[in-house]
């Protein structure tokens, strides 16, 4: 499941990945890691905090 | 069925076959459902009334049950109550029986999948065979179906190929056209011979009697039509209250199916031949099917009954599609599947069913009468833990965590050390391998060390920062 959702993330050709739940976003920025992935992954406040900055 | 979901899951995870064939018609349904709806104005609305009708309908089942029963009567047609699967099935092999029945013709019928109808006639001495395309290549492999509108979505071509050969003696060939010409071949003397057809019921609508059957490939048409002896295996959960009702779903099912607008084939049987007619069954039956759907129904799950087995929570699902039907164990596979079966079959064999799932939604977003299958999966899991022991590790590590997290400073200062155990282990902010029960987490991915400081010190000192 996380192979087909990293494949897809990478597809895309974003450059960050937003999530609010912090299941997903330890998961999945880990499984980016672990392929060397260099996408931003942040929790959505994070990036709502960095807008407001 | 061996072992548990976990060790079929694990199997089917390493069945490079399975994937091919799972990837190459998942993902195409997956688009051609969304493709579908957006054909349907108003679709939302129109899933709405589907669901709230449905919804009427099974808070009055028993009521609409009589009524339906009344109309049928009235059309011709004989109705058999079945508690069990085993009561249908003897039921449906004392009609064979007694109308002297040698051979019958099957329409795709999930119903007669939870009976497992075809063991009986075989027991009996009657020859039975699947007419749906799928089913009929199940039946040669001697497979079980896994997916409720694709039942060979776990096959590729190539091995629909070497099976017809085998069983047909026919020429090898992997090409979908010429397989479908080897079959309809074969079917079309079976249609001309079986003295009688058993279907299942897409929808039986209660204002009029009507059994309404749909398919791409016209044989529940023959199989409702050739045979002299007709009977119908529904469950008791599949009646709508009129035919607008009906047209809401028909639109609803091969859309959120296949994407389709409309199957190719609708039919709608209204009893035996009547006097003047050209063709037709002599006698038609309709049995009804229980097999836990009361027990259901007064449940947790009730809603589950609404389901109009489209398959669309299967093809959506992140886990179907990493590890087939198969693995689910039963009959019905998917996130559907993981509540019918604990239902009809009982919660203890299949308690693994409901975990089967990262409850991610997808499921519930597809459904075409919008179920809450997350939901029910839930009160499931809970039902579970209530009334099976879990493993001691398990049961002492929850009780002590429920301990620790209730208690703010204990809490605190347990964090505290995981945090600074962690700390040290990770090199950039990254643990590669994680030490003990936590090492399963870095067998496919990095755990990322906690942060110096917690969100709540973090917090207090900004906000502290922001007043000063």
């Amino acid at each position: 499941m996380m192979d087909r959702k990293l494949t897809a993330i990478l597809a895309s050709g974003a450059e960050r990945l937003v999530s609010c739940d912090l299941g997903c976003l330890l998961h999945l920025e880990g499984g980016l890691r672990r392929r060397g992935a260099a996408i931003k992954v942040q929790h959505l406040a994070e990036l709502v905090d960095e807008a407001l900055e | 069925m061996s072992g548990g979901f976990a060790q079929r899951a694990r199997e089917a995870l390493g069945n490079q076959q399975l994937h091919i064939a799972l990837d190459r018609t998942t993902a195409q349904l997956v688009v051609r459902r969304a493709a579908g709806l957006a054909s349907l104005e108003d679709a939302d609305r129109v899933r709405d009334r589907a669901r709230a009708s449905k919804m009427q309908l099974l808070h009055t089942l028993a009521d609409s049950l009589r009524a339906f029963e009344a109309r049928l009567v009235e059309n011709g047609a004989r109705v058999h109550w079945a508690e069990t699967a085993a009561d249908a099935n003897r039921i449906i092999v004392e009609i064979a029986t007694k109308a002297g029945v040698r051979r019958v013709a099957k329409s795709k019928s999930m119903a007669s999948e939870e009976t497992h109808v075809n063991g009986a006639f075989e027991r009996a001495g009657i020859g039975v065979v699947e007419t749906d395309l799928g089913e009929y290549i199940v039946q040669l492999a001697g497979d079980r179906p896994s997916h409720i509108i694709m039942p060979i979505v776990h096959m590729t071509r190539e091995q629909v190929g070497r099976v017809m050969a085998q069983r047909l003696a026919v020429p090898y060939s992997d090409d979908t056209q010429t397989l479908a010409r080897y079959a309809r071949a074969q079917l079309r003397e079976e249609f001309l011979q079986a003295d009688m057809g058993l279907t299942g019921a897409n929808f039986g609508v209660v204002e009029n009697g009507a059994i309404c059957l749909v398919t791409n490939e016209g044989n529940a048409r023959m199989v409702t039509t050739l045979p002299r002896v007709y009977v119908v295996l529904m469950g008791i959960e599949k009646l709508v209250p009129t035919m607008a009702d009906l047209d809401r779903f028909l639109k609803l099912l091969a859309r959120s199916a296949t994407g389709q607008k409309l199957t190719a084939y609708t039919t709608l049987v209204r009893g035996p031949r009547r006097s003047g007619d050209d063709s037709g069954p002599d006698q038609m039956h309709v049995v009804l099917l229980d097999n836990g759907r009361s027990k259901i129904l007064a449940g947790e799950t009730a809603e589950i009954l609404g389901c109009i087995r489209c398959g669309a929570c299967l093809n959506a699902c992140p886990v179907y599609r990493s590890v087939g039907g198969h693995a689910y164990g039963d009959v019905y596979p998917g996130p559907v599947g993981s509540i019918v079966t604990p239902g009809i079959r009982g919660l203890a064999p299949f308690a693994e069913l409901p975990s089967a799932s990262s409850l991610c939604g997808a499921c519930r977003e597809v459904c075409p009468v919008r179920l809450d299958i997350p939901r029910m999966l839930l009160a499931l899991r809970h039902e579970a833990v209530e009334h099976t022991r879990q493993p001691a590790a398990l049961r002492m590590g929850l009780k002590l965590f429920a301990r620790v997290a209730s208690r703010p400073r204990l809490y605190r200062a347990a964090t505290a050390v995981v945090r600074r155990v962690l700390r040290s282990r990770a090199r950039d902010g990254w643990i590669r391998r994680a030490p003990g029960m936590a090492s399963g987490w870095t067998r496919f991915r990095d755990l990322k060390a906690p942060a110096a400081e917690t969100f709540e010190t973090a917090w207090r000192r900004r906000a502290a920062g922001r007043t000063s």
